[in-house]
């Protein structure tokens, strides 16, 4: 332990942390209530006890070591899913809690542990976690008669395996015991991967690399190395990590090997991770595992400011591949068609491809849906509303924008803390808005889209507003700013105060909105990744918080289709269906053009006339139909043909042209022309107005 | 022979608590500093054998410093210093050239332990 | 990055280029650079003067022809005809010319304020000047005026309605 050490000089620091930890205790175990299968709960709760631990010990605290180890081993089991969480699971937890915290205030008073009996509860925890049941976790380890361990391979790794051998690599299967109280076991397993890879290729591992990185082991884990290296030295790369227990290699072979398929392990809990699995094999038979969530020895981390490079060499290589093209028509002009002038069209075209297919990957190599930060919150908004006594409808729009990974790391502790505020703050308790005449239920809304060149996130609520005239009172109570200045400011400039440092002190700061963070923080974070967050707030009506990212790379799915030349891109969440309609199928509502669809009226507009595009609508027997959908009704709109779904990369149309009705932006394609990204809204409200003009004639 | 360290933490008292750990067991206090600017100057000072750096710190924080002094000496052995809940930073760090880490509050036998194992 | 005014220095360097047959300039430091023509993408909506849109190294940017702009008639595209991308302040636009002949440098003090009327049909208000070479007249086109306009124009619009409205 720490013997030799004078601990008093820390006991604060202890004390600061431990309230911390017993308040996420707290919020976590009541939420697992309503929630039993929430494994994020489940980890939060585990991590606090950790931690915990961690600290107490440190500090020679052994009662609450030896309770939190124990709570921590039981939640080990819970958050498995060995153990189900029942109410009497529930009880247990909440009496740790209870003696945590009477343990903590002993500390807190006397400066040491006092006299309070632990006995009882620990026997409590070994009950539960004597009790246990085997693992319903697949087994991919097993043992022979001999007691030793083999690691079952499927046929492809099988493959890879012979495929080494006949290479005259050695293939090792490597058993890593962690220290038992290693505090950060996925960076730790992290390490040894890293420090491996640098001598060989890591083909498996077990668990998969994202268990072990969701530290979903108890201490050990095996992997199977391909590797030039000897046994004593793979074992003295691993050796030089600290927080090793042991380590055990053995050669692979493949003749024991069982022939059994790996299952998927089973989904339990809520599973709010993308699926996405895909394999991919290439040439040199090393196989990656491709999820959107593997980060360790399957994945490379890239630097970001690396692929911002990539994308600007990419950018330089489509337009000296325009170039190439007219080199060749220049050429083709002096010296005709001729063998090698055609071939230089054809690798100045594939050239084209590639560097567009290049572009692309690179920027979908960063960006990941916003629906992953924002997934936790209805759940935290119930919760902090029934703590706060409130009734909140919470809306959440926008789920599947996508952002690029350092901003989503770093949005998510601004929102919660600004979801808290139109909470605690923003929204009056239920009777105060009946009287004031509004719905017993406040409105908080979170939002997300792009617009332009922007990500916008917008946290809005209809609750009381912020009153510019008080916060300049506080803001010269709390000496920010002096009177004389306090006056002149502009309601708007007043309410920003807000933003001060030092505008709100921990004391302030009510239970359940959390300690101290103030405003500035919130703006820190999101200055931090180049944002801007504004807000617009009315007495009595609301606040807004708008959050504005800058962000060039905004992607959307979309469907491409053609109008003459032009290609029109559908941003697909707003596509319902495409149809084929014959001539014949059109019917007229006055001199709105319909169509009957499953029994409903489909209005139908060319997409043309919705853009105000002068042309000659062709005769056609038959056309592509594109079916859209904004609120309630859909409409039809026909296109010239279709050309296929694609992502694309959403680019402004910039600040010369403006808002250009109708359309939401421009992509660039694969072939590196340009193709106008249609804003469905816009055009659907013009086809009513049309509609309604219409058919009322 | 008492090797060189470098200490770097922005917190006062953590710095004290690394030290103390260095003190008792037969490590020399080099330098130390308290953001990651101050960080990769005194590097290049001094020259330590090994340097333990934390993670979120102002004007640098210890992950663009690892980088730095990795370039200025690709040999550098710097451990993190982490808390709990920063895993994905500790995994950035390594990548960045770090060669361990050790979790706060610290436990003087994993102090050493890391320290031992990086000096090799 | 804001056009120079001819008065603060000695000399300029311009981008000279051809509309029909009057030759033009414009300050060497606003132009970003000089492409051939390529596929343009009409935008609905817009003046007739603005073509389109063009990819330009992964950036989306309007092209005009500065023909339809200035009410000039418009010529075939030939090999020589060009864009010259400007970028005044936030905005950046391709403009569409007859050709581009050369950059060269003129003494400010060669530089006359526009005159009231020009032949060329070319509206006085969109000139910053003309240069006077030996052989030839260079027409300073003021692209601060030529690119904002459009708002200005806007603003008036928008201004002129919430007049009326309050005035109901």
């Amino acid at each position: 332990m720490t013997s030799g050490f004078d601990i008093s000089q820390y006991l604060n620091i202890f004390l600061d942390e431990a309230d911390e930890q017993i308040q996420i205790l707290d919020e976590a175990i009541v939420n697992l209530e309503n929630d039993k299968k929430n494994s994020d709960l489940l980890n939060d709760i585990f991590r606090a006890a950790h931690t915990l631990k961690g600290s107490s010990a440190s500090m020679g605290f052994e009662k609450m070591a030896s309770v939190t180890h124990d709570l921590e081993n039981v939640l080990d089991k819970l958050r498995q899913g060995e153990v189900e969480v029942t109410p009497e699971i529930i009880d247990l937890l909440l009496e740790c809690l209870d003696i945590i915290k009477v343990l903590k205030e002993e500390i807190a008073s006397e400066g040491k542990e006092g006299k309070t009996e632990t006995e009882q509860l620990i026997s409590k925890l070994k009950v539960v976690l004597d009790g246990t049941t085997v693992a319903k976790n697949e087994i991919t380890v097993s043992f022979d008669a001999a007691g030793d361990e083999h690691i079952q391979l499927d046929d492809v790794e099988k493959g890879l395996v012979s495929e080494a051998y006949r290479k005259g690599y050695f293939v090792w299967h490597i058993r890593v015991t962690l220290d038992s109280d290693c505090m950060m076991k996925g960076p730790r397993a992290y390490i040894v991967f890293n420090n491996l890879e640098s001598i060989g290729e890591i083909i498996k591992t077990v668990p998969s690399a994202e268990d072990i990185e969701a530290e979903k082991f108890e201490n050990q884990f095996h992997l199977v190395l391909v590797s030039q290296e000897d046994k004593s030295n793979v074992e003295s790369i691993i050796d030089s990590v600290s927080e090793i227990e042991s380590i055990v290699i053995k050669p692979v072979s493949l003749e024991e090997d069982k022939l059994e398929e790996t299952k998927e392990p089973e989904q339990k809990e809520d599973v709010e991770d993308k699926e996405a699995t895909e394999e991919v094999s290439d040439d040199n038979n090393v196989r990656r595992l491709k999820t959107e969530k593997i980060k360790t020895s399957q994945t490379v981390r890239v630097d970001v400011q690396r692929l911002e490079n990539l994308m600007n060499l990419v950018g330089e290589l489509v337009i000296d591949r325009i170039r190439l093209a007219d080199v060749g028509e220049n050429l083709k002009n002096h010296l005709g068609t001729e063998g090698t002038l055609e071939t230089l069209e054809e690798v100045s075209i594939h050239i084209g491809r590639i560097t567009g297919e290049l572009q692309e990957e690179i920027m979908k190599a960063r960006m990941f849906p916003v629906e992953q930060v924002f997934n936790r919150f209805p759940r935290m908004v119930r919760d902090l509303a029934r703590r706060a006594g409130k009734e909140i409808n919470f809306q959440v729009v926008g789920r599947e924008t996508e952002l690029d990974r350092t901003v989503i790391e770093e949005i998510g502790d601004p929102l919660i803390h600004l979801l808290r505020n139109a909470i605690d703050h923003g929204i009056e308790s239920p009777e105060k808005r009946r009287k004031l005449g509004k719905p017993a239920e406040g409105l908080v809304k979170l939002s997300a889209s792009h617009q332009e060149n922007q990500i916008v996130i917008t946290v809005e609520d209809d609750g009381a507003g912020m009153d510019p005239e008080k916060i300049k009172a506080k803001a010269i109570e709390k000496g920010l700013i002096n009177r004389e200045n306090a006056r002149r400011l502009t309601p708007k400039e007043a309410i920003n105060l807000i933003f001060k440092p030092g505008f709100s002190t921990a004391k302030e700061i009510s239970d359940v909105s959390g300690r101290g963070v103030g405003m500035d923080i919130v703006r820190n974070h999101i200055e931090k990744i180049n944002g801007v967050i504004d807000i617009h707030s009315e007495v009595g009506k609301g606040t807004k918080f708008t959050i504005k990212l800058p962000l060039t790379l905004a992607i959307n799915r979309s469907l491409l289709v053609k109008l003459e030349e032009s290609v029109f891109a559908f941003p697909l969440s707003n596509v319902v269906e495409i149809i084929n309609v014959e001539k014949d199928e059109i019917k007229h509502i006055h001199r709105q053009e319909v169509v009957m669809v499953r029994g409903e009226v489909l209005p139908l507009f060319t997409l043309e006339e919705l853009l105000d595009i002068k042309r000659e609508t062709p005769k056609r027997e038959s056309f592509p139909v594109v079916v859209v959908k904004i609120s309630e009704k859909p409409v039809g709109i026909i296109v010239d043909q279709l050309l296929g779904e694609q992502e694309i990369v959403i680019k402004s149309l910039g600040d010369y042209l403006g808002q250009v009705p109708g359309l939401a932006g421009a992509t660039i394609m694969g072939d590196g022309k340009v193709a106008l990204i249609l804003d469905i809204r816009g055009l659907v409200q013009h086809a009513r107005t049309e509609e309604y003009a219409r058919i009322a004639n | 022979m008492g090797k060189r360290v470098l200490v770097v933490d922005d917190a006062a008292f953590m710095r004290m608590m690394i030290k103390d750990i260095l003190n008792k067991n037969g490590y020399e206090v080099a330098g130390e500093a308290e953001n990651g600017v101050k960080a990769v100057e005194l590097y290049k000072e001094l020259k330590p054998d090994l340097v333990t750096m934390d993670i979120t710190m102002p004007e640098k924080d210890g992950i663009a410093a690892v980088k730095e002094i990795k370039q200025i000496d690709s040999d550098a052995r710097i451990i993190m210093c982490s808390a709990m809940g920063q895993q994905m930073m500790v995994m950035e760090a390594i990548q960045a050239g770090a060669k361990d880490f050790v979790v706060k509050p610290f436990q003087q036998e994993r102090v050493i332990q890391a320290l031992e194992k990086a000096s090799k | 990055m804001r056009e120079e005014k001819a008065v603060q220095k000695q000399e300029e360097q311009l981008v000279v280029f051809q509309l029909g047959s009057e030759t033009y300039g414009v300050d060497i430091a606003i132009v970003r650079e000089i492409i051939r023509m390529q596929s343009i993408t009409p935008v609905p909506r817009t003046p007739d003067f603005v073509e389109g849109v063009i990819n330009l190294r992964g950036r989306v940017i309007p092209v005009i022809d500065l023909h339809k702009r200035f009410e000039l008639p418009c010529g075939d595209e030939t090999n020589d005809t060009r864009i010259i991308v400007v970028e005044v302040g936030e905005i950046t636009v391709g403009m569409i010319v007859d050709s581009v002949s050369e950059v060269l440098r003129i003494a400010s003090e060669s530089i006359d304020p526009p005159p009231p009327v020009i032949s060329s049909g070319v509206n006085t208000a969109y000139l910053r000047g003309v240069g006077k070479l030996e052989d030839r007249l260079i027409i300073l086109l003021d692209l601060q005026k030529i690119l904002h306009e459009e708002e200005h124009k806007e603003l008036e619009e928008s201004l002129k309605q919430v007049v009326a409205t309050e005035e109901e």
